[in-house]
């Protein structure tokens, strides 16, 4: 090959790997400069989808406030109160369980950062999704739980076993499904954002109400 | 003075013979001509894992993107900060236009049937280049819901541009066909280097976190439901789950190290492989580890001629 070529070559590739390796290394946890630094390049890196973002490629680190697992439920008009449908049964596709999962991680990454009005439109449109899935029933209500990871002692503990479900739950956000002439909003219930599991003793709760 | 002459001249021949020596490397890593088999190779399974994800996603994502979905324009916008329409400009989608059920199964089909002759090497790159911008629309139109098996997969094809290697033939898959090129060569190296980051950065993720070096993170992606392991298994067995963290930890470690040199390459890309078998079972993600080992074949030179150091 010419040699002038050559050279090209060279440092086409060493400019390129540079900022691939300076992607990755900004993944986890980005200085200021490598974030200047990405901002300069990202039209590069975007372009080609190479800038990882926040992509988990260390798999956990179990940062259970990003890492869920989430469960999105939605409960159907005429249904009983306690009875929640899982939406991950609702769609079908494999990928479909991982995009649910990334999306409460966007949710709660929202939520950290206060964007309340995103996620509330998160939620509207994940009803009208849900409605095109033709569950056949009209939605009465939609909520986000993150399910609480214990530690394998705890796990194997007695007191593990007398656990309810709720209260292996934290919940995220809960609203009402309300449709006037095919327009959706949803009327966010109280209880959002607080462990389901009441802090408070049960004479408090009743004083409350 | 003659002292400091000799010192200067020491230190140019140093640095002439640094730069002559370093060149040299550089050129004997970069420039040389490889057989076109282990890019075919590479190509046919990621065409295959291109039309797999092509399947999977046909029902649901218009699901998703549709103007009725879940994830409509305006709010993806929002999401990933894009405030005026110039600044879109860097994540171009051709779905961000297509807003009906049907156009968006349209897109899959297509993406699915340019794979499909990507797979049997008819279009040579440009099918490959075809493929890789329908790839890139659907993680540009949705790029908080991909994964880590998504951006691999951006950069095989990538690469595969530059050389996709030759036509499936009948006889050996076409396999037997032995060209060389310097193309190939270089999609190769670019593809090995960049593999090689990623699982370097990828296991320095892994070990700044206390519960890889505690051997527990096998249990926590169980408990989270994301293994294909079973929970209470796990949870009965210490051993097991620290053999397991460890052992990922220990054979990503095997993988880089050996990798890098040509006479412990076979136990390199034996680690790789059961690295990426290992992740894909306790993280749940099927086509993060298939792209990872199809990235891997990259260093399967038993066709490269001449031998690579």
């Amino acid at each position: 090959m010419h040699g002038k070529y050559r050279k090209l070559i060279s440092a086409g590739i060493g400019i390129h790997l540079l900022l691939v390796g300076l992607a990755m290394a900004a993944n986890l946890a980005p200085s200021q400069v490598q974030t200047a630094v990405l901002a300069v390049c990202s039209p590069y890196l975007k372009t080609l989808n190479l800038e990882l973002g926040l992509v988990p490629v260390e798999l956990t680190h179990n940062f259970a406030e990003l890492e869920g697992p989430f469960r999105f439920q939605v409960q159907f008009q005429g249904d009983s109160a306690d009875r929640w449908k899982d939406v991950a049964r609702i769609f079908n596709g494999a990928s479909d369980r991982m995009r649910l999962q990334r999306l409460g991680r966007e949710i709660a990454a929202l939520q950290i950062e206060e964007r309340d009005n995103e996620v509330a439109e998160l939620f509207s449109q994940l009803v009208r999704g849900i409605r095109q899935t033709d569950s056949g029933k009209e939605i009465a209500r939609i909520r986000l739980q993150r399910e609480m990871i214990f530690n394998r002692t705890d796990f194997n503990s007695p007191e593990y076993e007398t656990l309810k479900e709720d209260d292996k739950m934290i919940k995220m956000f809960q609203a009402k499904v309300i449709t006037i002439d095919n327009e959706t909003s949803l009327v966010q219930e109280l209880e959002d954002r607080r462990a389901s599991k009441s802090v408070l003793p049960k004479d408090a709760d009743s004083k409350k109400q | 003075m003659l002292r400091n002459t000799v010192a200067d001249s020491k230190r140019k021949s140093y640095a002439t013979e640094l730069y002559a020596r370093a060149s040299r490397v550089w050129n004997d890593f970069w420039f040389q001509e490889s057989s076109t088999k282990t890019v075919s190779l590479v190509r046919i399974f990621a065409g295959f894992i291109i039309i797999g994800m092509g399947v999977d996603s046909f029902l649901s994502l218009p699901i998703w993107l549709s103007s009725t979905g879940l994830l409509d324009v305006s709010l993806t916008r929002d999401l990933i900060g894009v405030k005026k329409e110039w600044d879109s400009i860097f994540q171009p989608s051709l779905l961000y236009f297509l807003s009906t059920k049907l156009s968006i199964q349209l897109y899959l089909g297509l993406m699915i049937g340019a794979a499909g002759l990507m797979v049997l090497g008819i279009g040579s790159r440009w099918t490959v280049a075809f493929v890789y911008l329908l790839f890139l629309g659907i993680c540009h139109r949705m790029p908080f819901l991909i994964g880590p098996a998504e951006y691999l997969m951006c950069a095989v094809l990538l690469y595969l541009v530059i050389d996709p290697g030759k036509m499936l033939r009948p006889s050996r898959f076409g396999l037997s066909d032995n060209t060389n090129r310097f193309s190939a060569h270089l999609a190769l190296r670019l593809l090995q280097v960049h593999l090689w980051l990623w699982m370097f950065f990828a296991c320095l993720s892994q070990l700044a976190a206390v519960i890889w070096w505690e051997g527990e993170a096998a249990w926590f992606l169980a408990a989270q439901h994301k293994a294909f392991l079973p929970t209470a298994l796990l949870a009965k067995n210490a051993v097991l789950v620290n053999l397991i963290t460890h052992g990922l930890i220990l054979s990503q470690a095997t993988a880089l190290v050996c990798l890098s040199k040509k006479l412990t390459r076979p136990i390199g890309l034996a680690a790789a492989m059961i690295a990426w078998v290992g992740i894909g079972v306790v993280s749940g993600d099927i086509y993060y580890a298939a792209v990872g080992i199809v990235a891997s074949l990259s260093y399967l030179d038993l066709y490269l001629e001449p031998v690579v150091q």
